[in-house]
């Protein structure tokens, strides 16, 4: 994220696995030299464990010394003593690595998916991305525990691994000869065998995911699947996605039975040839009967346990953790492209640019953004064009628009005519394919975005309440508001019965507890208090009664400043100043009363396709209070339009 | 950190008789599965207890002074023993991923079945995306209690034998074990009750961050409008910090476990050598039988170490709760009777009589008697929170009344079967989920057996068929991948009620995001398409009730008036719930 004058923006998604471990383990240096130190300290034991034994038999109890033995014993048991005060730092340390990484990783996918969810371009449906919440819950703690758990056995596995060959050395270097070639030779195998069982691995983490997907998909939709009594029905798919699951866990499975057959190669092979050739080494003195036996301690309780822990265990916890940080990493690198802001150095413009001659992808030079808000709001926007996607009709064509300031504009049209599109336009929160607007004669490309929040505040159909108080909601767009301006903004939207109803302003708020309505009466009143000069209502009533509505909409009026409000009542488009229609061949502003009653339209020609400019119709161009430019846009054509009572 | 009665909505209970039988029910199910890893786990345990008095026969058969270079019959027995012992664990370790799985997918559909029993107003406790979170990763952690237990099992089974052999090899070195082994045991247990609290906790917390996110990522167009998405990622992260306590204290628990049994293993193996190392020196045991007791040690060492399975299978348990609050509560109301199919030609006639619905310890409907006129259109009318929208779900099964019946052609409700209750209600909403894979699949969802040409008709009534024309792959597009506006959605939801051809049609104020004109349109398709049908419109406008036969005006739960749109014109407060009144009402419930 670049520009000259960003915001703090938090933590980026890298994108590698590598670089998201290794961003979670900024700040645990400390902890891993301890850890080192202490592993070090913790298998310094099981080095001489053999030789220890080994002495203490040929030299102790063999040799009828049974003291010399039993202190020898003795001094390994001090030993082992410092081993497990080293285990009890190790934990501790383990701990704070691992809780490092969590809290990066819940940053990362918080974060991530946050931004990628309000980056999305169309104002379409809902349901918010389950999955990600699964992802939450599911893989970022796997890897917490997974994690400390393989850190933990990772360093037993080494310390085990180490000591024993070093123990071994230490006993006889013939028996290194005996050893070393088959545990090499199975450490190889695994090595390659890590790469088909960490597809293996991917798939079931893939199903997992598509199973937490289409589960999210049926219970936030649970109300339709029973009203059309489909239970069973999306339950079968369901269970066909279960099924997948098991599918890939026994495939995982079959893989794995390999890891046996490896541990069997790597830690009974040797028992058995030490075995076999026992007989041969201890008759002709190369071996005595102490080091034979100090040898198979060391398979028994060093190295067989050790490769069976690597190879089982290890393995499998390795795997686990590589595929779902991919997976958390996946999530960073698609939302890096999706940036919150447009950023005004680069300005993200979709699609047009495939169509020769008519839209290119503009890219203005980086220049310093404005950081004084406007002083007067008035809005204009020349050639505002936008479309969705490179197979989308233009939703917004050459749109020219003129709102004076203080003025009350309300806009009216067909659903999918591109009204919450212009209003997202209007606002800077979208970036258009071309033509650009100014708010008080400024560009809002480069207004500060800080700036540009605090000057226009957009209050979208569907309301946004979170778990708190009445007063952290409704203070949500300004903080430091003092509580009597708060009282004032609730008074005039309307809403003082609710909050008393709810308990007043310091009463804990449960979203899901309020109806529609009340959630947006909630969030009209924290838009009224905003400073903005520019408010702009996409829908924002349309869950209140009309009475309400009324009352609202005139709070609005009364507070000053530029308002906009996208209107599906009659009566809302009847308050306005003026009526901005945005329907499929034709854009008109004009009064309320100059746009309703009858107006026939000519037909046109079926859709307008992105390519095709229709032709200005020059009787309409003049007759309008503002300088407009008739266009086409998105929708059908042929049909009376105008305001229907 | 503050939290709400949401976030609490699972009080902390430790697993009890639910989870177990649940998790009884998983093992049951995969019978296969469960009796391979029991035998396996049986064969490898014999092959690991047989083990230590093998290699000591060997040992001293290769030490002895006759020793040739054939190998001996020890060496071999020892040979064949190590291979049963892989054989095994290989077919054991292949049995038990595959009874995970299996106990989870088990779980999964149990729990699946749970939740679409309990229908749509049972289901208002649980957030969706807790449910979801149990769906997923704690039925996942919950199948693998019935796997972990047989390992348990098997390893206290084999340490138990150890124990025996061990005896039978040296009595002191058994005696030692016995007295250090019990106090593994009993610090294990210890923490386990602490341990299975600090993560539930910790659990708990991490929900309370799931929950922020769900609702943050449900406000998602606000936050945008506002441009506050970093004041939302720090609000969302809030919790962090109790997470960090909670994991605190799990990784202490954890640290005080692991580092007592850091310090038991070697102080029994110590104490195993020496005494058998005695018994060397006195002559009571050859060399072969210490190695054996050391060998037959570590494997009640091993036993010992199964409590750390213990541990995680009480963790498991806890998630298993969780998921029984699911599956196991039976659904609220009378236990609905076998279903049957309903008379295939009945008019459609719906009754309600004196039905009584509480939602939440709220009484939202009262005593509602209602007869629906078959072929009629009728409105239903009311203030926000008035109880329409249950109102009207009582026909199609979404909410049960408490008090009073639902009668359809003089069949209740709750004794039909779906695909009569598909034939009968039909739901457009004003905030549509599409369910399906593609367009085509989300508008035929209620008719399974709707071929294209009724799916595109039902688009074309609903006025959907342009903006679906328009994209790439047409009705073949996953609605996850189409961008619509919530006109667009409602117009889909409105072909979905019109493609189920049901007797009654309910639509929930499902042309509020249309403006006047394509409401006007929509509403004269419906009209012409829905001929002869019952309609039951929820509506706030004014044109619509007027064109209904009759209107139903609820009034905090109960009907108020059933009359025509103009007789009820009259009245003051009636009017008020459409048209712009003088004095202001505001919006309250």
């Amino acid at each position: 994220m670049s520009g000259a004058a960003a915001l703090p923006t938090g933590p980026t998604g890298p994108t590698t696995p590598v670089a998201l471990l290794r961003a979670g383990m900024r700040g645990t240096r400390r902890a891993w030299v301890g850890l080192a130190v202490f592993s070090v300290c913790e298998g310094v034991p099981a080095v001489v464990t053999g030789r220890l034994v080994a002495t203490a038999l040929d030299d102790g109890f063999l040799a009828d010394r049974p003291g010399l033995g039993v202190a020898l014993l003795g001094a390994l048991l001090a030993l082992a003593l410092c081993g497990a005060l080293a285990t009890r730092q190790i934990v501790p340390r383990v701990a704070r690595i691992a809780e490092a990484q969590r809290d990066h990783l819940v940053r990362h996918v918080v974060a991530a998916t946050l931004r990628s969810a309000v980056a999305g371009t169309a104002p379409g449906h809902d349901g918010g991305d389950a999955a990600a919440v699964a992802r939450l819950t599911g893989q970022v703690e796997s890897v917490r525990l997974t994690g400390a758990a393989l850190l933990r056995t990772a360093r037993g596995v080494a310390v085990g691994l180490v000591a024993g060959v070093a123990g071994l050395a230490l006993l006889s270097p013939v028996l290194l000869a005996l050893v070393v070639p088959p545990l090499v030779a199975a450490l190889l195998l695994f090595a390659l065998l890590l790469r088909p069982l960490a597809r293996r691995q991917r798939r079931t983490v893939l199903a997992e995911e598509a199973i937490a997907t289409e589960t999210a998909g049926v219970l936030f939709g649970l109300r339709d699947v029973l009203a059309c009594q489909a239970g069973d029905r999306a339950a079968d798919v369901l269970h066909e996605r279960i099924d997948e699951q098991v599918a890939a866990t026994r495939a995982l499975g079959r893989a794995s039975v390999t890891r046996v057959l490896i541990v069997a190669l790597g830690a009974q092979v040797p028992l058995a040839a030490l075995l076999l050739a026992g007989p041969l080494l201890v008759g002709n003195g190369v071996l005595t009967a102490g080091e034979l036996v100090g040898a198979t301690s060391y398979l028994l309780v060093s190295l067989g346990p050790a490769l069976s822990s690597l190879v089982h265990v290890v393995g499998s916890m390795a795997l686990q953790l590589a595929v779902t940080v991919r997976r958390l990493a996946e999530l960073g690198a698609t939302t890096d492209a999706a940036a919150g802001d447009p950023e005004p150095d680069t300005v993200p413009t979709p699609l047009l640019a495939e169509e020769p001659g008519w839209a290119r992808r503009r890219h203005a030079p980086a220049r310093r953004l404005i950081g004084v808000p406007p002083v007067r709001t008035d809005v204009r926007a020349r050639g505002l064009t936008f479309a969705y996607g490179p197979h989308s009709a233009p939703v917004v064509l050459d749109l020219d628009l003129d709102v004076a300031d203080g003025e009350h504009l309300a806009v009216v049209g067909p659903s999918g005519g591109g009204k919450s599109t212009l209003t997202l336009l209007l606002a800077g929160l979208l970036a258009p394919a071309s033509g650009e607007v100014w708010l008080g004669g400024t560009p809002l490309a480069a207004l500060h975005p800080r700036v540009r929040h605090a000057a226009i505040t957009l209050v979208p159909q569907q309301a946004y309440l979170f778990q708190g108080t009445v007063a952290e909601n409704l203070t949500y767009l300004t903080p430091f508001a003092d509580p009597a301006a708060m009282q004032r903004s609730v008074r005039a939207v309307g809403a003082e019965e609710l909050v008393d109803g709810l308990g007043g302003y310091h009463a804990e708020v449960a979203p899901t507890a309020l109806s529609a309505g009340q959630r947006q009466l909630l969030a009209l009143a924290r838009a009224h208090l905003s400073r903005a000069r520019f408010c702009i209502l996409d829908e924002a009533c349309c869950h209140l009664d009309p009475a309400a509505e009324q009352v609202a909409e005139q709070a609005f009026r009364d507070r000053g400043g530029t308002l906009l409000v996208v209107a599906h009542r009659t009566g809302s488009a009847a308050r306005a100043d003026r009526v901005l229609l945005l329907d499929g061949a034709r854009v008109r502003v004009g009064t309320h009363a100059d746009l309703a009653g009858p107006e026939p339209v000519p037909a046109a020609a079926g859709r307008v396709r992105a390519g095709v400019r229709p032709d200005v119709d020059p009787a309409r161009a003049g007759e309008r209070a503002s300088p407009l430019v008739v266009t086409g846009g998105r929708g059908r054509g042929g049909d009376r339009v105008g305001l229907v009572h | 950190m503050r939290r709400s009665s949401a976030e609490l909505s699972e009080p902390l209970q430790p697993p009890g008789p639910t989870a177990s039988r649940l998790l009884w029910a998983a093992a049951r199910h995969t019978p296969a599965t469960t009796v391979v890893s029991i035998v396996a786990g049986v064969l490898a345990a014999a092959s690991s207890l047989l083990a230590p008095a093998a290699l000591a026969a060997a040992i001293d058969s290769v030490l002895a002074p006759r020793a040739g270079a054939v190998p001996s019959a020890a060496v071999l027995l020892l040979l064949a023993v190590v291979g049963t012992g892989v054989a095994s664990a290989a077919l054991g370790a292949l049995a038990t991923t595959t009874g995970v799985a299996r106990s989870t997918a088990w779980l999964r559909r149990r729990g699946v079945a749970g939740l679409l029993a309990r229908g749509f107003s049972g289901s208002a406790d649980i957030p969706a995306g807790d449910a979801t979170a149990r769906l997923t990763g704690i039925a996942a952690a919950a199948g693998r209690v019935p796997a972990m237990t047989v390992g348990v099992l098997t390893g206290l089974l084999v340490a138990v034998v150890a124990l025996v052999a061990l005896a039978l090899v040296d009595v002191w070195t058994a005696a030692a074990v016995l007295t250090l082994v019990p106090v593994g045991v009993l610090l294990a247990r210890r923490f386990a009750r602490r341990t299975v609290a600090a993560f539930t906790d910790y659990q708990q917390t991490q929900a309370a961050v799931a929950a922020r996110l769900t609702d943050a990522l449900a406000g998602r167009r606000t936050i945008r409008a506002s441009g506050t998405v970093d004041a939302e990622i720090t609000r969302v992260l809030a919790p962090l910090p109790a997470l960090r306590a909670a994991g605190a204290r799990f990784w202490a628990q954890q640290r005080d476990l692991g580092w007592s049994f850091a310090l038991l293993a070697p102080v029994v193996r110590i104490v195993v050598l020496a005494v058998a190392g005695l018994g060397v020196a006195q002559g009571r045991s050859t060399v072969g039988d210490a190695v054996a007791a050391v060998g037959y040690a570590e494997l009640v060492l091993n036993g010992a170490r199964a409590v750390d399975t213990v541990l995680e299978i009480a963790q498991c348990r806890a998630a298993a709760a969780r998921l029984a609050a699911i599956a196991d509560r039976p659904a609220p109301g009378p236990a609905p009777g076998p279903r049957q199919p309903g008379p295939a030609d009945g008019p459609g006639r719906a009754r309600l009589s004196g039905v009584t619905v509480r939602l939440g310890g709220r009484t939202v409907l009262e005593d509602v008697s209602l007869l629906l006129v078959p072929g009629g259109c009728t409105a239903v009318v009311g203030a926000s929170g008035a109880g329409k929208t249950v109102l009207v779900g009582l026909l199609g099964g979404l909410y049960r009344p408490d008090e009073g019946v639902v009668l359809v052609d003089g069949r209740s409700i709750g004794e039909l079967d779906a695909a009569t209750l598909r034939q009968t209600v039909a739901y457009a909403f004003e905030r549509p989920a599409l369910p399906g894979a593609t367009l085509a699949e989300a508008i035929g969802y209620g008719r399974p057996d709707a071929d294209d040409l009724t799916i595109a008709d039902a688009a074309r009534a609903a006025r959907a068929d342009g903006f679906v024309d328009m994209l790439p792959l047409g009705y073949r597009t996953p609605p996850a991948d189409a961008p619509l506006s919530g006109g667009e959605l409602q117009r889909l939801g409105l072909a979905r009620a019109v493609a189920q051809d049901a007797r009654i049609t309910v639509v929930d104020d499902a042309t509020a995001s249309l403006d006047s004109a394509t409401e006007a349109e929509v509403e004269q398709a419906l009209a012409t398409v829905l001929r002869g049908r019952t309609r039951l419109i929820v509506t706030r406008k004014a044109p619509t009730a007027a064109a209904a036969d009759r209107v139903v005006w609820l009034h905090e739960g109960r009907i108020r008036a059933h009359a025509p749109h103009a007789e009820l014109w009259a009245d003051g407060e009636y009017r008020a719930l459409f048209v712009p009144a003088g004095a202001a009402t505001a919006v309250t419930s």
